[in-house]
């Protein structure tokens, strides 16, 4: 069901009964691609023969991230992201921006990679995100970093 | 340090506690009430045990206390401690209680006013117990606010806020069963909280919904991942009831529950 179909639904529930209570989720957090990247995460599992690894835990939730990345080109300007995978375990935001990052980020030069802002991390997921879930939002964009890094 | 291991319904293994516990060990340290699970510990008798090889015993009453009518004396514990923030009081204070002949032999970890008898440019005597350990200017606020929580917690009757809380736990453990993909954790008899997950549905996304509810509950590992990694969970959703909550309020988390099932089905 597309956000329209949803409106004119609920427009037409209000109009319906009007006396009753509506009772709904505001759930612009876990709209539909939002749960279909948590369900059906792309990239996820193991990367044989990746370049880097590299892993980032989020205590307080226990959330985990690995990532793997496989990395072509030999002089700095050159160099591409040509695969990543991602493994862990987490709630389904963390999950999805993983998914989301890993199809936004494959393919672009490193350069590039390194480049991707928070905020443009939060866009991908598409919602707003409060400042207690922006650390799920933002562990796989961390994890990446920091495994370029080393 | 050794740790009394947990048998599968959440309880302490005391057979094992009581191989654990030898004369070498110095300090018997053990919460009354489980943070995550609910599980009373039978403290008394692992007290009765800690004196049993010479060692003193050490009760972290933080979810006991606000719960349960507790008695230092009859539990015969040298040291118990408990917080104002979980007994509708401040935040930023608590009670470290211990017998007078331990607390006459310690010295003052802390020094200002009131913990000092006499001072000389050459030397010092402490004050008495407790004032030895009340040094400077003492939290008065948090001291009169915590006065007034236990004072109010007292006049509904420890016993009758210990039934409250038991008949909760119970009720919400029999309600929440019966819901689909659901798991429980702890054991039957618990008291204070109920900790629980549900399948395929991470607990950090099932409080985030069940909060747009008006529904409090904290998720996560609770502070306890040694605990967590040996359920094997990574976190549980934590419901937490007080003498404020009603039966009404399970059904509230019974029905936002099944509204959370519902989120992540479509």
């Amino acid at each position: 069901m597309n956000e329209v179909q949803k409106m004119a639904e609920k427009q037409e529930a209000g109009m319906n009964t009007g006396l009753q209570e509506e009772v709904h989720f505001s759930d612009d957090l876990y709209r539909e691609h939002i749960l279909d990247h948590f369900k059906n995460p792309r990239n996820f599992g193991e990367l044989a023969n990746c370049t880097l690894r590299h892993k980032e835990q989020n205590p307080l939730c226990g959330d985990e991230m690995e990532i793997m990345l496989k990395i072509d080109g030999q002089q700095a300007q050159e160099k591409k992201l040509v695969d990543i995978r991602f493994q862990g375990q987490g709630c389904a935001i963390s999950m999805a921006a993983a998914s989301l990052l890993s199809e936004h980020i494959k393919g672009k030069s490193i350069e590039d990679v390194k480049n991707v802002q928070p905020e443009e991390m939060l866009g991908l997921l598409g919602v707003q995100v409060g400042v207690v879930r922006r650390k799920c939002a933002l562990l796989a964009l961390k994890t990446v970093h920091k495994a370029l890094e080393e | 340090m050794k740790f009394i291991p947990l048998k599968n319904d959440g309880t302490l293994d005391l057979k094992a506690a009581q191989e654990l516990c030898t004369r070498k060990t110095k300090i018997l340290s053990v919460m009354h009430v489980s943070n995550v699970l609910g599980t009373i510990n039978p403290v008394k008798e692992l007290m009765a045990l800690a004196h049993d090889r010479g060692a003193l015993g050490i009760i972290d009453g933080a979810q006991s206390v606000p719960h349960l009518p507790v008695d230092v004396k009859e539990l015969n514990c040298d040291f118990l401690f408990f917080s104002g923030h979980k007994l509708l009081g401040p935040s930023g204070i608590g009670v470290l209680y211990g017998k007078t002949k331990h607390l006459e032999t310690m010295e003052p970890f802390l020094f200002g006013g009131d913990m000092i008898k006499e001072v000389s440019l050459t030397g010092a005597s402490w004050n008495d117990v407790p004032w030895k350990f009340e040094a400077g200017t003492p939290n008065i606020t948090g001291v009169i606010g915590l006065g007034a929580a236990i004072d109010y917690l007292s006049a509904l009757g420890r016993d009758a806020v210990a039934q409250h809380g038991k008949e909760l736990v119970g009720y919400a453990r029999q309600e929440l069963a019966k819901i689909p993909g659901i798991k429980l954790y702890g054991p039957e008899e618990g008291t204070a909280v109920v900790s629980f997950s549900i399948k395929s549905i991470p607990p950090h996304d099932v409080a985030a919904l069940l909060d747009r509810e008006g529904l409090a509950v904290r998720a996560g590992n609770h502070c306890a991942m040694p605990l967590l990694s040996k359920l094997g969970v990574p976190g549980t959703v934590r419901a937490s009831f007080s003498v404020y909550n009603t039966p009404e309020d399970v059904d509230v988390l019974v029905a936002g529950i099944k509204k959370v099932q519902e989120v992540f089905r479509q």
